[in-house]
């Protein structure tokens, strides 16, 4: 009996996330209590690549300056509870909103602007709030940033959860990273993330066929600001602080790496290259200080020899498996996995 | 319909349209002839809003399209078929029919599109840049009839396509006239232009320097030999 492509996919996927639910409790029992918590973090940067992927992989706009809105959702949690004394969802909230408002007017200037302009234009925003959050201190602590006691995440009852619990945390940040991808999905799939890739693709027959393409370049510069931001005040939580370090441009180009390494274009390209650059840096840099070399070298091989990414790499090696042993093939390009 | 008077562009520090003056009745069939580089193409482009005019009017219907942005020009009714048959490769046949109908089926209008181009529904979930050079002509032409347009701008139709779906893209394109839909076609095959369309206009540095019937233009070897350099 042969499996569709689809069906190995689908398989795939649910082997992935029921590994991941696994993970409190599997990998203490196998390796370490610390890397639940590195699991945890990669989660939140595949997000953060997440929202690269959407601009750079799905509609065409190389972004540098996605540390701004990463770093916006981390200082409207920080200062929602360390200066307004706002509860866990609120400032969640405020964190999010901030970060969608900010990446609102950025991408109003940005978006009429395409290749190397657009990529300049959103670092010289990304810089222009870095310096500011460098020095308006009392406000942002600067690049100390600013440290802050969580609030329970939902109290009802005499029952507290909150992200002192590492498994709490763990589930949380899961729920939320995975919920965004699913929205993620489901944009691509949709009408609309059809008409980012035809942009993509090419943009003025894009516009010839009636797309307002400034319009939808806009939408996915604030979709994409929204999962950065996520992905910002989703780290706030988890360090329990904020920093201007985190908006510097050098943050933005490590998420830009990690989606072009794992595949932009994929939905889960980012998941893959960030899981394999974090994994390398925990691992090499407790005997190495230069890891970064091997990030470097490993990024330019992967451009080089696999351009579509690791998953596209991944793609391309299923389709032509598929083909050979006859499997139905229904999607096979590098924008076919789910 | 489509009334083009006296359409200036210059690109940069050239000028391209000097002064085109240009009409396409309602259900008519008219082609636009001319040698290599003398601006046909930038006329289309400035139909769509692409190339900026630096003097002259441009209306479809009695609206002046020199005020809507290339992305409503299509809303208005004219449907732009490009050279180089224009499918995006990465989304599949039917995402390709579908993506200027802001998220909206139109399964009897699909419906139109297989009748007239039955390899279309074979290839349903085929990505684009899988599809054979004529095939995609058919998709780029398939995608127009979508929109219900009330005229299609086809640009160089034929070019690289193999002469057996050569004859099928111009009898569809015969077929899509006689259904009432307008044809503006810009052709290098003369043949297939002057077959298809009753209306001719030659064109030669960036302007019109003949409008006529196509029967009158076979009839006067002379003019087809000096815009056109051939010999009939």
């Amino acid at each position: 009996m042969t499996m569709s492509l689809m069906m190995i996919r689908r398989a795939m996927l649910i082997a992935f996330i029921a590994a991941l639910i696994a993970v409190p409790w599997v990998v203490p029992a196998l390796i370490n209590k610390f890397w639940v918590s590195v699991i945890a973090e990669i989660m939140i940067w595949s997000l953060f690549a997440a929202s690269v992927n959407l601009l750079f992989g799905y509609v065409g706009l190389l972004s540098f300056g996605q540390a701004l809105y990463f770093g916006f959702g981390m200082y409207g949690v920080a200062i929602g509870i360390s200066t307004f004394g706002l509860s866990f969802w609120p400032a969640f909230g405020l964190g999010i909103v901030a970060s969608v408002a900010i990446a609102l007017v950025a991408g109003i200037f940005a978006v009429r602007l395409t290749w190397h302009y657009f990529a300049i234009i959103t670092v010289v925003f990304s810089l222009i709030f870095y310096f500011f959050a460098v020095s308006v201190k009392s406000v942002t602590g600067g690049d100390d940033g600013i440290n802050f006691t969580l609030p329970p995440t939902f109290s009802f009852g005499g029952y507290t959860a909150s992200f002192s619990n590492e498994t709490f945390q763990y589930f949380f940040i899961f729920a939320a990273v995975a919920f965004c991808f699913f929205l993620m999905h489901r944009v691509i799939q949709s009408p609309l993330g059809k008409a980012f890739v035809a942009i993509r693709d090419n943009d003025t027959r894009a516009e010839l066929i009636g797309l307002n393409v400034y319009q939808l370049r806009l939408i996915a510069f604030v979709m994409s600001g929204f999962l950065a931001g996520v992905s910002g005040a989703l780290f706030a939580f988890f360090g329990r602080y904020a920093s201007a370090s985190y908006m510097f441009y050098h943050v933005s180009g490590e998420a830009v790496v990690w989606a072009i390494v794992g595949g932009a274009g994929t939905l889960l390209g980012p998941v893959v290259g960030t899981t394999l650059f974090i994994v390398i840096r925990e691992v090499v840099s407790t005997h190495w200080e230069h890891h970064s070399l091997i990030v470097g070298v490993m990024a330019i091989l992967v451009v080089i020899l696999a351009p579509t990414g690791l998953v596209g790499l991944w793609n391309e090696w299923l389709a032509r498996w598929s083909a050979r042993e006859k499997v139905p093939a229904t999607r096979t390009s590098l924008q076919s996995e789910p | 319909m489509l009334n083009l008077r006296d359409v200036h562009v210059h690109i940069g520090k050239l000028h391209i349209l000097q002064g085109v003056n240009m009409e396409v009745k309602p259900g008519e069939s008219a082609a636009l002839l001319g040698r290599n580089g003398v601006g046909k193409t930038t006329t289309l482009r400035a139909i769509m809003g692409l190339a900026a005019r630096s003097r002259g009017s441009i209306e479809f219907d009695n609206v002046d399209l020199g005020t809507c942005p290339p992305y409503k020009i299509s809303s208005h009714g004219i449907g732009y078929v490009p050279q180089g048959r224009g499918i995006f490769p990465n989304l599949t046949v039917l995402e390709n029919l579908n993506i200027g109908m802001s998220g909206k089926r139109d399964s009897e209008r699909e419906e139109y599109v297989f009748a007239c181009f039955p390899r279309l529904k074979e290839r349903l979930k085929q990505f684009g840049s899988t599809l054979s050079g004529g095939e995609q002509q058919m998709l780029a032409i398939g995608r127009c009839l979508m929109m219900r347009p009330k005229l299609i701008i086809f640009d160089e139709p034929t070019e690289g396509i193999m002469p057996k779906l050569v004859s099928q893209i111009r009898r569809e394109i015969y077929r899509i006239n006689q259904a009432g839909v307008s044809v503006l076609l810009v052709e290098q095959n003369v043949e297939t232009a002057l077959k298809l369309c009753p209306r001719v206009f030659l064109m030669e540095k960036g302007t019109i320097v003949y409008s006529g019937t196509s029967h009158e233009l076979k009839s006067q070897p002379e003019i087809v030999h000096r815009y056109l350099g051939l010999t009939q």
